[in-house]
């Protein structure tokens, strides 16, 4: 769904500042692998939430001392998950009552 | 391209626009970075090196792909660095064809120059607004007299003062007439132009001076003797010193106080306001006038033009209903002065007085230059298409390796657009030069044209134009080689016959079109120059070859005496006549085709002149007795003037043939009199002792007029025009007609020094503009035209060189391959010829106002337009075909 892969980056970045790599390991890892991200469409989103100044990215060391492009949630990117995250609710709240309608 | 250490700290977005090698060089690593990561674990899950890495590839969907959608998703960065290296690739292209590339700017530059041209024109004539606060206020009143064709006929005192009474939509109005002065002094004499203004002109205009005041509302009338000068005066002949407020300056032998200075960027009257063509030149120096004195004058000495300011709410139809009444009061209370039928007076807003004239010419002009403009872009549109015919290959390429459809039309659409600011900027420079001349040429004579320059809003204009008229350009050549799927065109091979096909039907199409344009512009410029030429070889009545005019003004105070006045003049005419090379001298009180005319009404003897039967009013003119010996008008019957008429003999009188015609149809008007209307006392019976000529006085194009002449001797008359016919025009000549004038009085000025065939030329000023300008058009057109067959013509050589080259080897003349070769090119001609011409019938009847003698669609100026243009075309289909057949064979044959 258009945005979706957006919100889940956010969420991820919001809980700890990570690399393309890792956050590809996180998606598949908390969604079960049930949300199919390819690695293909995940950079340019991570480029695009960045040009839009919701993420920032700092070259850091990684664990195994190699240099990686770390993203972190900025200011702005933590309002515009909170947006997000009430949007979704709203919407996946509503998907969910039509989808447990019962026969009268 | 900037410091590396600003790059950390720049936003993403300006990091990709300006650091973009090194923000994919990132991407690059990052990318790694996950790939290798990708592979180890693929690795650690078992599989071999190679297998791992091509695994962790196809899981991210192709590398490249990647980059390619993180670049992508930059957004408007991506665009902007696309549209960089589109112009890169652009610019690169153009230099690789040189041909091609200034083949197209030159084309475009010339027809967007000519546009410049128009445009600048338009603008500075009519667009602009008038150098007046709330112009559209405005108005003009004019009389009209609509049974003798007269327009634009100025009031005389006693009518202003009616109108200041009964007009209640005008919150003020201001009477203005026309006068000169001599300006003597510390420095040389000189004549300068000036204006009679009613004390509030100045208020009614919202106008300031930069220094001093400008007239009190009460100050008009004889005895005060005040002015407000022009700032260029003040400069010029002051010295801008700020001590002439106040000061007194001498203005014909009188002393007058200057009071203001009005800034050099107003001007009034301006020149169309024209009372009998005499505001030529700006007035420099504005005297009240005191209408409420004047107004016991005539109610027929007109000579001051109405200016008026709409009240608030007012509006024009409101104000033409209290003219109406006014007018029908005056019939009933004059009905001498108003009798002549169509009477009335006209209301103008100032800014649809000055273009409502202009109107026609103006469109005819846009229109020509608009054509142009379309030869041009059809003529760039048909060279881009063979270019994207060479490109084809090229650009089915790139569509293959990843460039999307619009990709490509943005790429194409970049270089029309490339192609065509460079013909606007050519177009800027073109037309700059063009105005340049054009101010040298016709400034004096066409009002408002010394103004003319290149404007900025213009300017842009014109650059906007370009953009447009490049992605016009593009379209067409883009959607043919965006359409094509890539394996057709790639399969075709070198010669994509069945898709050339279809682009070469669209070239044609545009050199058909280009060629009906060049022929709509040739037979307008020819009936132009047809008429043009016609108007220089009518007969106008006198010879100006040789003759030398100048203006001497008599300053009243020194020749308050007719006497005086009649004694200077002659004496001056005697006195210059005797100069060696001089043959003969005169002085007249108007020059014929000057601009300016006189008129006067009188009684014939005999005839009863009643309200039904007007008297005649003719134009009236003050000769010295050389004057037709000078001008070589005929002599019909009768006599000229001889000194012996003089103020104390019998009174005379020469008229024209067509005032003797008119008048007495039946009859010989040698012998008759007619005296000049005069309420203050009896008729002074005048005969009539010859008849000459007809002169063409109010333009080449006009017929002449009636006129009368009366013995300068016997009405005396301050301003007088000297006309001298010499063996050669020099300027010896005109310092020895100076010595001798100022031997009778030194403090004279000499103006307007010109020779009789300049005044004509200049009479035919705006004229010659129109046919220079769309002459000019034409021939851009035409050239163009010639362009296309060129093109046209090349293009099918290069196709067809391998067919050239086995029919001569099998021995065919090269006269037969001509044939062959340049028939589809006499089809295009034949098509568009035919076009044009349908086009020409229909558009010509739009010319008939600017056009003398000629009829709209005039067969022989067709004739000539044909033979011209197939001219053109022939040469231009010629030289590629030539070309062709001289090639060299086996260099023929092996090409592909």
């Amino acid at each position: 769904m258009q945005g979706t892969l957006d919100l889940l980056v956010l969420k991820i970045l919001a809980l700890e500042s990570l690399h393309g790599w890792a956050i590809s390991q996180r998606l598949k890892q908390v969604s079960g692998d049930i949300l199919q991200v390819s690695d293909g469409s995940l950079y340019p989103a991570l480029h695009k939430l960045e040009q839009r100044g919701w993420i920032r990215a700092k070259w850091k060391p990684t664990e195994n001392n190699r240099r990686a492009k770390f993203y972190s949630l900025t200011k702005r990117g933590e309002k515009e998950l909170e947006k997000e995250t009430a949007i979704w609710d709203r919407l996946s709240g509503a998907i969910l009552q039509v989808v447990q309608l019962k026969k009268a | 391209m900037f410091p590396r250490r600003w790059f950390d700290q720049a936003s993403p977005r300006f990091r990709s626009l300006f650091w973009r090698e090194q923000v994919d060089q990132e991407l690059d690593e990052e990318l790694q970075y996950h790939l290798e990561r990708g592979t180890q674990r693929n690795i650690d899950g078992g599989m071999t090196a190679a297998e791992a890495r091509r695994v962790a590839i196809l899981s991210m969907g192709g590398l490249e792909q990647v980059k390619e959608e993180c670049r992508d998703a930059r957004g408007m960065v991506r665009l902007i660095q696309d549209l960089g290296q589109d112009i890169r690739y652009g610019l690169r292209l153009m230099r690789k064809a040189p041909v091609f590339s200034s083949l197209s700017i030159v084309s475009l530059g010339l027809a967007i120059g000519a546009a410049t041209i128009v445009f600048s024109l338009i603008w500075a004539l009519l667009v602009r607004p008038l150098p007046y606060p709330a112009a559209q206020e405005l108005v003009l009143l004019w009389e009209e007299f609509s049974a003798q064709r007269l327009e634009a006929v100025p009031f005389s005192a006693p009518e202003f003062a009616d109108l200041e009474k009964q007009t209640q939509s005008l919150e003020s109005l201001a009477a203005f007439g026309h006068t000169e002065f001599n300006l003597t002094g510390s420095s040389a004499p000189e004549r300068v132009q000036g204006a009679e203004v009613s004390p509030n002109l100045f208020s009614l205009l919202q106008v300031t001076p930069i220094a001093g005041r400008v007239f009190m509302p009460n100050e008009g009338g004889d005895g005060v003797r005040v002015v407000v000068i022009s700032e260029r005066l003040w400069q010029r002949r002051f010295n801008s010193s700020p001590s002439i407020i106040g000061s007194q300056i001498t203005l014909n032998d009188a002393l007058h106080t200057v009071v203001g200075i009005m800034p050099a960027s107003f001007k009034f009257p301006l020149p169309f306001f024209n009372i009998h063509g005499q505001f030529a030149g700006s007035a420099e120096i504005w005297k009240p006038i005191s209408i409420q004195r004047a107004g016991k004058s005539a109610r027929s000495a007109r000579d001051y033009g109405v200016i008026g300011r709409l009240s608030e709410g007012a509006t024009i139809q409101q104000l033409e209903t209290e003219l109406d009444t006014l007018v029908e009061r005056w019939q009933k209370q004059y009905p001498a002065n108003y009798a002549t039928g169509g009477f009335g007076v006209n209301v103008y807003p100032l800014h649809e007085y000055l273009v409502g004239k202009m109107r026609r010419p103006f469109g005819i002009l846009l229109g020509a230059v608009l054509l142009v403009v379309f030869a041009a872009t059809a003529n760039v549109t048909a060279m881009m298409l063979a270019r994207v015919g060479v490109r084809e290959r090229e650009i089915a390429l790139r569509t293959g390796l990843g460039a999307g459809p619009l990709r490509v039309l943005r790429q194409i659409l970049t270089e029309s657009t490339l192609l065509s600011l460079g013909g606007g900027i050519a177009a800027i420079i073109l037309g700059g030069l063009g105005l340049y001349l054009f101010r040298r040429l016709g400034a004096q004579t066409i009002p408002r044209l010394s103004e003319i320059g290149l404007d900025w809003t213009v300017a842009l204009i014109i650059l906007a134009m370009s953009c447009l008229i490049g992605i016009l350009i593009g379209l067409l050549p883009a959607k043919v080689c965006v359409k094509p799927g890539i394996i057709e065109v790639l399969k075709e091979g070198g010669r994509g016959l069945t898709r050339g096909a279809r682009r070469v039907r669209l070239r044609n199409t545009f050199v058909v079109a280009e060629t009906a344009f060049s022929i709509v512009l040739l037979v307008s410029a020819g009936s132009l120059i047809k008429s043009f030429a016609r108007l220089q070889r009518v007969d106008r009545g006198f010879n100006a070859e040789n003759v030398l005019t100048m203006e001497v003004l008599l300053a009243p105070k020194n020749y308050s005496q007719a006497e005086g006045i009649s004694r200077f003049f002659t004496s001056a005419a005697q006195q210059i006549a005797t100069i060696p090379q001089v043959t003969s001298a005169a002085f007249t009180s108007l020059l014929p085709l000057s601009g300016s005319n006189r008129d006067a009404s009188f009684t014939i003897e005999g005839n009863n002149h009643s309200q039904r039967v007007p008297r005649p009013d003719e134009e009236i003119r003050m000769i010295t007795p050389d004057y037709f010996q000078v001008l070589q008008t005929p002599l019909r019957e009768g006599r000229f003037f001889t000194p012996s008429d003089t103020a104390d003999s019998p009174s005379v009188v020469i008229v024209n043939e067509a005032l003797a015609q008119r008048y007495w149809p039946a009859d010989n008007a040698l012998g008759k009199r007619i005296a000049l209307n005069n309420p203050a006392g009896p008729p002074r019976w005048r005969m009539i002792v010859g008849i000459v000529g007809d002169i063409r006085h109010r333009g080449l194009d006009e017929p002449a007029r009636p006129e009368f002449y009366l013995p300068h001797a016997q009405e005396p008359y301050p301003l007088m025009v000297l006309a001298v016919r010499s063996a050669r025009i020099s300027s010896d000549l005109v310092s020895a007609i100076r010595e001798k004038i100022h031997s009778l009085n030194p403090s004279l000025p000499l103006a307007k020094v010109r020779t009789l065939k300049r005044i004509v030329a200049d009479s035919t000023a705006p004229r010659r503009l129109i046919v220079v300008l769309v002459g000019t058009f034409a021939s851009v057109a035409v050239l163009l035209t010639s362009v296309g067959f060129y093109g046209v013509m090349s293009y099918l050589v290069l196709e067809r060189k391998q067919e050239i080259a086995v029919r001569m080897a099998l021995g065919a003349q090269p006269r037969s391959i001509f044939w062959l070769l340049a028939a589809p090119s006499f089809r295009l001609l034949l098509l568009g010829t035919a076009v044009g011409l349908l086009a020409a019938a229909c558009t010509s009847p739009l010319l008939i106002p600017l056009l003398y003698d000629v009829a709209p669609f005039d067969p022989g100026t067709v004739l000539y337009v044909l033979a011209f243009l197939v001219m053109a075309t022939l040469l231009a289909t010629y030289i590629p075909i030539r070309r062709a057949t001289r090639a060299d064979l086996i260099v023929a044959l092996g090409h592909n």
